[in-house]
């Protein structure tokens, strides 16, 4: 007997049999971070693209489809951010409720969006997105955007909830304010502050924090430096005075090494996702991880004001 | 009479006058609605003492022009037309139900078969200037491709990933190990609507790390190989693919390694048949972000003929500027079954052109 009750719970396990929660798919950590906030204990989240990956290269493993199959709701980043991967999973999914209508949510949505392309747009200019710069969830006033995209959904698929949804919404906008205070503070002094990073991923997080980007380590999205580039970029690095170059994590340091030597700068590795490093487990402790280093890497190259 | 050659000259002005209307309207503000096109373009150099290879030192092997769209909150088209050296052709041209119930998923047209693995990437995709020994000898130059019907099912599990796939399409006109030929010998379209190609598969995948995965399948393919449908060659295809890539590195190091195997029983009468068998074995290494080597072994039978073999294998190296071009160097050796040896060198160059499509997995 019990073997048999052994048998059946296998079963259960095995089979998709669960059911109550809404089950909620983010793209990316720093989605499901925001989800996770909004939707509580009220939804069964899990995510694809964790926090230290490039969020453009990962990997469409059918193990994904297991959670895709059963999404009541899909939250992507969109911009095209994930389109090497993310349509042949939804493709295969075989799930309705993600392949059109409520169960698809682009985060995007009234987002500010920078480096809208306009005009003719070719691949001459590297592996662009012509609907805009993807990493938009850098800017902490997205960031509540996306929160309020998410409850508003979670709203529409669950309206049973609908005011825990707003409850948790409410608390995330007061505590991003708050948070919002605590890094306009921190970053008042280095305000203008001119930097170099490696991919174009930091447009709007530079425009929150007032950095001003004059260069990129990649001579165009998605193409490695060549030595030529590197030439004019250490160049432009002492005629503007740079110390800081700003890159992700997922990328080789060596290069960019190599020209902070030259420059006389420093390399600043700093996650853009949340889950990049172990301590960054939430939306604000993102920020609240990357202004610290970034500061403190300001005040080493003496950037101190 | 009069009367219904003024009526139909009124209907004739009405509808020049709606065609007005219409060509008058306003243009549609956006093309967002027209379908996705791109272009992959296949362009080998070879030279050696093979005589499979081309004529020609250079050739435009294959453009292939990729035309796929949404049609429906339900369904979805892709076309693709190759352009080549014999002409054009409908290489794949289907509409797939997305999403059916029980985790059913459908597929009408023409179409690369599920067969093993290999068979579903497209020629100008593959990292390599030709194709597997055994492929070639056992499913032909083109692989397994067939127009007809495919249903395959997520079967409902969370543990892991499987999936079964159940295909029939119409008999190839060329094909190795089936079809029907005419008295001289050559491959002709079999005129029964019975003759057709069945197909399964069963395949699942496994994460062994983060890092590391392993996917593999089992495949059978028959269909009728000669005129009165009363033979068959029955295929059995195994395939086990071992994957390794780093999440926190995934653009600059990642490793493949690919097996491939063909067992073929070709009926040639009532009460006899001949067993043979193929396969391949291919590695890819990334080792710098736009490098790549990789090599491959190939050992085939054929499907008519058990005592003869080829066997024989290819090493390339390859450099991809972007994620939109790649150019390679190859070699290639095979000992065929009468005994010479081939060798060839390649330079192969492919690029796509178009909106961005799946990165390959």
């Amino acid at each position: 007997m019990k073997k048999i009750s052994l048998l059946l719970s296998l079963i259960l396990f095995s089979f998709n049999l669960s059911w109550g929660k809404l089950k909620v798919v983010a793209t990316t950590q720093d989605l499901a971070a925001i989800a996770g906030f909004i939707g509580g204990d009220k939804i069964e989240l899990s995510f694809i693209a964790k926090g230290y990956q490039d969020p453009h290269f990962v990997e469409a493993k059918p193990s994904y489809l297991l959670k895709l199959r059963g999404a009541d709701l899909l939250i992507a980043v969109g911009l095209e951010l994930e389109i090497g991967w993310l349509p042949v999973l939804v493709r295969d999914s075989r799930n309705p409720k993600i392949l059109a209508g409520k169960g698809y949510l682009d985060a995007s949505t009234n987002c500010e969006i920078l480096e809208k392309r306009a005009g003719q747009v070719t691949r001459a200019a590297g592996d662009i997105h012509p609907f805009g710069n993807p990493h938009f969830w850098l800017d902490p006033n997205n960031g509540k955007i996306i929160a309020q995209n998410i409850a508003r959904r979670l709203s529409e698929l669950d309206p049973a909830n609908t005011s825990f949804y707003q409850t948790n919404l409410d608390n995330f906008v007061s505590k991003l304010a708050e948070k919002q205070k605590q890094w306009e503070g921190l970053i008042e002094p280095y305000r203008g502050t001119k930097i170099v990073t490696y991919h174009n991923s930091w447009p709007n997080f530079a425009k929150y924090f007032g950095l001003e980007v004059i260069g990129y380590v990649e001579p165009k999205p998605g193409i490695p430096p060549s030595p030529s580039h590197t030439l004019k970029l250490i160049q432009l690095m002492k005629s503007n005075d740079v110390k800081i170059i700003l890159m992700e994590p997922y990328f080789d340091i060596k290069t960019p090494q190599s020209i902070a030597q030259k420059a006389q700068a420093k390399v600043v590795v700093l996650p853009p996702s949340v889950g990049g490093e172990k301590e960054i487990t939430d939306y604000f402790s993102l920020f609240d991880y990357d202004l610290n280093l970034l500061i403190k890497t300001f005040i080493e190259v003496g950037i101190a004001r | 009479m009069k009367k219904i050659l003024f009526v139909i000259l009124l209907l004739l002005a009405k509808n020049v006058n709606a065609q007005r209307d219409v060509s008058g309207a306003p243009q549609q503000a956006s093309n967002i609605f027209n379908p996705n096109i791109s272009v992959v373009t296949n362009i080998v150099g070879s030279f050696g003492n093979d005589q499979a290879l081309e004529p020609t030192a250079f050739n435009l092997s294959e453009v292939e022009l990729g035309i796929q769209s949404v049609i429906d909150p339900y369904a979805r088209a892709d076309i693709f037309i190759a352009f080549g050296p014999e002409g054009v052709e409908l290489e794949e041209g289907y509409f797939t139900w997305l999403s059916m119930p029980f985790g059913l998923q459908s597929r009408f047209g023409k179409f690369r078969s599920n067969w093993n693995s290999f068979n579903l990437i497209h020629p100008p995709e593959t990292p390599f200037a030709d194709r597997p020994l055994s492929i070639v000898n056992f499913l032909g130059e083109e692989g397994a491709v067939g127009t007809g019907v495919s249903l395959s099912w997520l079967v409902p599990v969370n543990l892991f990933y499987l999936k079964w796939i159940a295909e029939v399409t119409n008999l190839p006109e060329e094909s190795p190990s089936f079809g029907v030929i005419d008295t001289l010998g050559e491959p002709v379209r079999s005129e029964r609507k019975q003759d057709l190609t069945y197909l399964s598969r069963l395949s699942s995948y496994f994460d062994l790390s983060e890092s590391a995965n392993l996917s593999w399948g089992v495949s059978y393919l028959g269909a009728v190989n000669e005129p009165t449908g009363q033979l068959w060659t029955h295929l059995g295809g195994f395939d086990l693919t071992f994957r390794w890539k780093n999440p926190k590195r995934a653009i600059y190091s990642s490793f493949l390694w690919r097996n491939e195997i063909i067992m073929s029983k070709r009926e040639v009468a009532s009460d006899s048949s001949i067993t043979s068998w193929g396969g391949f074995s291919h590695i890819n290494w990334q080792f710098f972000r736009r490098w790549h080597v990789g090599g491959r072994l190939d050992y085939s039978q054929f499907t008519d003929d058990k005592d003869n073999f080829e066997r024989g294998g290819l090493a390339y190296l390859s450099f991809a500027p972007s994620e939109f071009s790649v150019v390679s160097v190859q070699g290639r050796y095979i000992k065929r079954a009468d005994k010479t040896e081939d060798w060839a060198g390649f330079l192969k160059l492919s690029f796509n052109i178009g909106p961005h499509g799946a990165h390959q997995f």
